[in-house]
């Protein structure tokens, strides 16, 4: 198995028990398990082209073979203080783009092994989230103050927009027609605006404007810290995850509540992410346990046990990326 | 930040805050007093092990979480612990330099400021978004598939130790005797976490098999089977009753066990202090197996002689029971002057606690004579006791002591089996 014939279907989960497990999502069972020594797993993005899964761990992000039997990380890329806590790539797989508690963001250039066209950003607080617009241009950056920074990467320019004063951001979510973007603070409560692209500069300039954000609503989501927010692939739903123990599917025609992911004993939803159909969603919660749901039916379909603590991280690839 | 959620831990992580860092000792006075309640102590350990019940390990009552200790937690074995302590981390030290040696290390590299804007213009060009509709694979495989029913033994997937950085694991080898012949002399490794018990270990060892396919299919649940100690041919050694479905597989130090299906689940084992044995048998054992188990554990007495280096030998009563192995000089009987003159009367019973016993093996040299090894806490070495006594003796005493060892296991008699297998895969390199 050496390239991605569009066929793969790549589960990883990470967290607290040192260990990343990797699964075969259909049927539940683990198989195979990689070492993540002396650090939790804070965040796991798998690469484009399939064949690296990246975990974002304290100082240091660890690339590991997908397709290989190697238990020990392949690359690992330090130099970094405190934890990284995020963690993406550009879609063709040039650069991949972390953020941290150092209150930074950061690009690492993957086409040499001398990292030649590195980028920082620097806040003035930790970076809880990193989000990449799908124009591949914009990092959109979340930190604790409750500040979401838009950085653009060709002019450096940024713009700031607080949703709500002194509320950490959790996570910020871009569906994939770059309509709506979404952002879970700690206090539960989730924000969507709509986007439209910027435009091209006048005189011939190279670049665009920003991309420009109109609020559209504002959802209570969780009564307890917000966790995680995601676009389905489709659009159609907006999932918030929270130390509330549920996962919630909310319509974005409406923003009506659609249904909640909970069972009696998953405790606080780190993570989740959506099949391509966007029939099926992936929890990870700290029973240890990942949950395979029906979106349809709100059932589980499928459970992945086997890690001995929380279970604080995933990443999904469900065929071509 | 996952574990906030936990009164008990909140509450505990705050006390211990507070102790270690007053220089004053108020906080330590006052917080000894003032326990945390008892109903958040039992729905935090709840809520902190999930499924590993190993709680009383880790908390203390006076809501101290402590770290792991190794062993009994016998203070006497400090100085041994560390000893081992040293021997385990040189080893993960090693491993770990082995497999960093394999790792590509990048450093962050501060931005270079001359980069070109044309370089800038390439790699973060803005694109155009393209709404794109994707198959899910997952869902079409998870169609194909509902007709599969789920490995019944799926939920002791969790039981294996591959990979499990921090918890101690065994390694065992079981032997599926439902296979054809020749598929059961290849035995299948296990690696199991050591606090599973040995139901759990089945579970896994049911799990496997199925995951691998093996023919022909399990049936039943894991209380249809039971685990025995495999003799060398890989078959059950019907002489021992199966293990016991509750006892913890870090106990024991087997290597080898069989896989064996039985119509009944089989009974608890009585403890050695009760005479009645029960009426109904189950099947999957002899009448006479838990007989035997009973008296090879009770204490028994063999009469030989104690060889020493310089003097001649003095006549002893060896006696074997399960928590030590005791030397008694016999009385001066009718002796020559000689041995009058060479034996010191100051030859005291000695005692040996069962935990120093490493190791009973028939001495090469003397013929008629075993050697009893075992760690001398005082001196801190090994140490080897020889006693001559007849060859059907020999083999009793041998076969008592080897017994209660396998099934005691013990901190030194596991570091005393690693060092004798680095020494013979030593030896074995050399030739």
């Amino acid at each position: 198995m050496g390239n991605n014939n569009g066929d793969q279907v790549i589960l990883a989960t990470g967290g607290y028990d040192h260990s990343i497990k990797f699964w075969q999502a259909h049927s539940g069972v683990c198989t195979r398990t990689v070492t993540h020594p002396e650090s939790q797993v804070n965040a796991l993005d798998i690469t484009p082209d399939s064949q690296l899964l990246a975990a974002a761990g304290y100082q240091h992000i660890r690339m590991y073979e997908i397709n290989s039997s190697n238990p020990n990380p392949i690359v690992n890329y330090e130099g970094i203080s405190r934890n990284v806590t995020a963690v993406g790539f550009h879609e063709d797989g040039h650069w991949m783009y972390t953020g941290g508690e150092d209150c930074s963001a950061r690009v690492w250039d993957l086409r040499t092994r001398n990292l030649q066209c590195s980028r920082i950003f620097q806040v003035t607080a930790p970076v809880n989230c990193v989000c990449l617009h799908p124009n591949q241009g914009e990092l959109l950056v979340g930190d604790q103050s409750g500040v979401i920074h838009i950085w653009d990467l060709r002019t450096d320019h940024n713009e700031q927009l607080i949703p709500e004063q002194d509320a950490s951001i959790q996570d910020i979510s871009i569906d994939s027609s770059a309509n709506f973007m979404a952002a879970i603070n700690n206090k539960g409560n989730c924000y969507v605006w709509s986007l439209t692209p910027g435009t091209k500069l006048p005189d011939g300039e190279e670049g665009s404007t920003p991309t420009q954000l109109r609020p559209k609503s504002r959802l209570l989501a969780h009564k307890r810290y917000g966790l995680k927010c995601k676009f389905s692939p489709d659009a159609k739903y907006l999932a918030t995850t929270s130390a509330d123990q549920t996962a919630k599917l909310w319509r974005t025609s409406d923003f009506t509540l659609h249904s909640t992911l909970q069972t009696e004993n998953q405790r606080w939803v780190w993570d989740i992410a959506f099949s391509a159909d966007s029939q099926y969603a992936i929890t990870a919660s700290s029973d240890n346990t990942a949950r395979l749901w029906s979106i349809e039916t709100s059932e589980i379909a499928k459970e992945y046990i086997g890690h001995q603590k929380a279970v604080t991280s995933l990443a999904f690839q469900d065929g071509t990326p | 930040m996952a574990f906030y959620d936990n009164k008990y831990w909140i509450l505990s992580h705050v006390r211990n805050s507070f102790l270690y860092s007053d220089d004053t000792g108020m906080c330590e006075m006052i917080l000894q007093n003032a326990d945390i309640p008892k109903n958040i102590r039992e729905e935090g350990k709840k809520l902190w092990f999930g499924n590993l019940d190993d709680s009383e390990e880790e908390f203390d009552d006076d809501g101290r979480i402590h770290t792991r200790s190794l062993g009994n937690g016998n203070d006497d074995f400090g100085t041994r612990r560390r000893r081992l302590n040293t021997v385990v981390r040189l080893e993960k030290m090693k491993k770990e330099q082995q497999a960093a040696a394999m790792i590509s290390t990048i450093r962050w590299k501060e931005p270079d400021l001359t980069i070109l804007d044309e370089e800038k213009a390439k790699l973060f060009a803005k694109k155009e978004v393209v709404f794109q509709n994707y198959k899910s694979v997952l869902a079409r495989l998870m169609a194909e598939h509902a007709s599969d029913p789920d490995s019944p033994f799926i939920e002791y997937a969790k039981f294996d130790g591959n990979s499990q950085l921090r918890a101690p694991i065994r390694t065992i080898r079981i032997f599926l005797s439902m296979q054809t012949t020749e598929e059961r002399n290849f035995p299948m490794t296990v690696c199991v976490i050591a606090s599973a018990k040995v139901s759990e270990l089945i579970g896994l060892v049911c799990y496997k098999y199925s995951q691998e396919k093996r023919e022909p299919p399990l049936s039943g649940t894991v209380d249809n089977y039971a685990l025995f100690i495999a003799e060398d041919d890989g078959s059950p050694d019907a002489d021992f009753p199966c293990l016991e479905p509750k006892e913890v597989v870090g106990k024991f130090g087997f290597t080898s066990l069989a896989l064996v299906r039985s119509t009944q689940p089989p009974k608890e084992v009585k403890k050695e202090n009760e005479t009645t044995k029960t009426t109904d048998q189950p099947t999957a054992e002899k009448p006479d197996d838990r007989g035997t188990v009973l008296e090879s554990t009770d204490y028994q007495s063999f009469k030989g002689f104690l060889l020493h280096n310089i003097r001649p030998k003095t006549e002893i009563t060896l006696g074997i029971s399960w928590d030590q192995v005791e030397i008694k000089p016999c009385p001066a009987t009718s002796r020559s002057v000689t041995t009058l003159l060479w034996s010191r009367p100051n030859l005291k019973p000695t005692r040996l606690p069962m935990e120093v016993i490493v190791d009973c093996v028939p001495l090469q040299t003397v013929p008629t004579s075993v050697a009893i090894m075992y760690y001398d806490t005082d001196k801190r070495k090994w140490r080897r006791l020889r006693i001559e006594c007849d060859i059907k003796i020999i083999e009793q005493i041998v076969a008592k002591l080897k017994f209660i060892l396998e099934i005691r296991g013990g901190l030194y008699r596991q570091e005393y089996l690693h060092h004798m297998s680095y020494v013979s895969k030593k030896a074995s390199l050399i030739r």
